[in-house]
């Protein structure tokens, strides 16, 4: 079954007194265990569409389904154990070490007080391992590098216990090490714990090289599909409108002409 | 691995240190009482003589409590603030909510010529709660949908000035068109005070200050998740309005309360929260709550013993001592620590 079902979905900003459509009817089904890299040039919506997907934002018309239920029929508390999220947000300032902040991740299934169980403990650890940090444990999150602290973000989705997790620019701001790291660790989890990941990112050389799936948004459409296949197809040169630069089959990225 | 620090020697410590510093409290003052006639008090037995009994069951013991509720309340929807609105600068009295609550006092000590006919109910204690309760509100839930618009914190602290301002001003008009009688009033009101509570205005305060601190059990753990900013939490499936909400009745009952019963007292809210976070390094709100509880009581308590004199006759109003001491501790933390912004 198909963990995400999207059908005629239309995505956008809604106020009182206008409507801002970004992109109208979207059809994508998603499989469990993909990693999907959503490709778009910049404030094309790849953002809107994330946080649609996760219900951070209010969808405008269509369809989502998560696990074969509508978004909308899902608590608060059930969204929060189908979907975690990383976002490009700073945090804002506090005193939370890397456990504290990870283990923030276990709220849906803690008690009213938020007490820590041995099943939750158990997890924030696992968390910590899966992606090598667990020597950080009792470090403040503000004393961490970028890198690190992303690591710590994604940990932090993974307590959370979710089949889906959405990451937002996970490596916007890293070195080209921790952007390969970062890839690296999305596909393990993928392939190894069955996770659904989708990330919206420039990366477009590394998420052809890992992703599973592509989710290439141009002005007026999603095109999906796996990488191979979208090369040969020559959809990449789609994703982006100028006409100084082209897609290089051979090369896997784009050169200037 | 250990997860989290419970610091619950430290929270002993604290906890002795309340109790000694209560004693202390209680022992000094304008008419020295010797040690051991003051526990025979406490305990209800003979004294020596009537009249320091009374001094100590009506005047001293009322106002130590009033300190202890004053301390810990203010600092408590201190952290609130500091963790709703993301700003290590917020506090009651930064962001117009204790002007708000002076209004509420001033529309009742002063506006009744305006209004008539209500004097005589005007200045029953209970009434004074609730027109400062409505008051605080009022200004947090204004100040708190104009944030909701600014991202900036800076703006945020700022907009919370000018709503201060905006609520002076029409206390200054109200004052303009008062009684002289009517501005002392209101006058030695603002400079706070935590005397002059009777048992009676004593249980009032505690009863509604015990319905604050009742809600804030429940926003612990949406608290904490804060932390993460809106969004994530959100993800977590916390209700972020009704959190909000929560902390917006629970810091105007507290606040109202005590700006009621105590006047207008600057700085405890801002600077407490800090200091704890001093001595106890974390953001979980579950040790947070009550270690910035005790730590306001224990220094309300000794800012009330400065503002005795002791030995004299004079007391000093409360709310100079804050100030004195609370504006240089702001000013250091900010120097100190300068990751604040």
């Amino acid at each position: 079954m198909n963990i995400l079902t999207i059908q005629n979905l239309k995505i956008g900003y809604s106020s009182k007194k206008k409507t801002e459509i970004i992109l109208d009817g979207i059809d994508i089904t998603l499989k469990k265990g993909t990693f999907v890299c959503l490709l778009g040039k910049n404030g094309i919506g790849k953002s809107t569409l994330l946080r649609t997907i996760s219900r951070v934002q209010p969808k405008l018309n269509g369809t989502i389904q998560i696990d074969g239920k509508n978004l909308e029929s899902y608590t608060a508390i059930n969204l929060s154990k189908k979907i975690g999220l990383v976002l490009t947000e700073k945090l804002p300032e506090s005193n939370l070490t890397v456990f504290e902040l990870i283990a923030l991740g276990r709220q849906p299934y803690t008690n009213w007080v938020g007490t820590l169980s041995k099943i939750d403990i158990e997890k924030v650890n696992e968390a910590m391992q899966l992606t090598n940090i667990s020597h950080l444990s009792q470090k403040k999150y503000y004393e961490l590098s970028d890198g690190q602290l992303q690591k710590v973000l994604i940990s932090r989705a993974l307590a959370q216990d979710t089949n889906i997790i959405i990451l937002d620019e996970p490596t916007a701001h890293l070195d080209v090490q921790y952007k390969m790291e970062t890839f690296r660790l999305l596909k393990k989890l993928a392939s190894k714990l069955n996770k659904t990941i989708i990330v919206s990112t420039h990366e477009i050389h590394l998420a052809l090289q890992s992703a599973n799936e592509l989710w290439l948004m141009i002005a007026d459409k999603i095109i999906t599909g796996n990488p191979q296949e979208l090369i040969e197809n020559g959809e990449l040169d789609r994703l982006f409108t100028s006409e100084s630069i082209y897609f290089d089959n051979q090369k896997q990225q784009f050169i200037l002409k | 691995m250990t997860p989290q620090k419970s610091y619950k020697t430290t929270f002993f410590i604290l906890l002795i240190l309340l109790v000694f510093i209560w004693f202390l409290n209680i022992s000094l003052g304008s008419v020295s009482i010797p040690f051991k006639e003051i526990f025979a008090a406490i305990l209800n037995e003979e004294v020596s003589k009537n009249a320091w009994k009374s001094i100590i069951i009506d005047y001293r013991i009322p106002k130590a409590i009033t300190a202890i509720l004053v301390g810990s309340g203010l600092s408590i929807s201190g952290l609130l603030m500091q963790t709703l609105f993301r700003n290590p600068l917020a506090g009651p009295f930064v962001l117009g909510i204790s002007s708000g609550a002076s209004l509420g006092v001033a529309i009742l000590i002063l506006g009744s010529t305006l209004i008539g006919g209500i004097s005589a109910f005007a200045f029953s204690s209970f009434s004074m709660a609730i027109a400062a309760s409505l008051g605080a509100f009022l200004v947090l839930s204004a100040v708190l949908i104009a944030a909701n618009s600014v991202r900036n914190t800076m703006s945020i602290l700022i907009i919370g000035l000018m709503f201060g301002s905006i609520t002076s001003a029409i206390i200054s008009v109200l004052a303009y068109f008062s009684s002289a009688e009517q501005l002392q009033q209101f006058i030695f009101w603002g400079f706070g005070s935590l005397g002059n509570l009777s048992w009676n205005e004593l249980a009032i305060f505690g009863f509604i200050f015990s319905i604050g601190i009742i809600f804030l059990v429940f926003i612990i753990k949406p608290l904490n998740s804060m932390l993460l900013g809106e969004n994530y939490a959100k993800s977590l499936g916390v209700n972020i309005k009704k959190t909000r909400n929560i902390v917006l009745i629970t810091t105007s009952i507290l606040t109202g309360v005590i700006t009621a019963f105590s006047g207008p007292i600057a700085f405890v809210g801002l600077a407490v929260p800090h200091l704890t976070k001093i001595v106890f390094n974390t953001s979980n709100h579950k040790i947070l709550i009550p270690a910035v509880g005790l730590v306001g009581a224990i220094l309300m308590l000794i800012a009330d013993m400065i503002a005795q004199l002791p030995t004299s006759e004079f007391t000093l109003p409360i709310n100079a001592i804050t100030s004195l001491f609370g504006a240089p501790i702001v000013i250091w933390l900010l120097i100190r620590k300068n990751k604040i912004y």
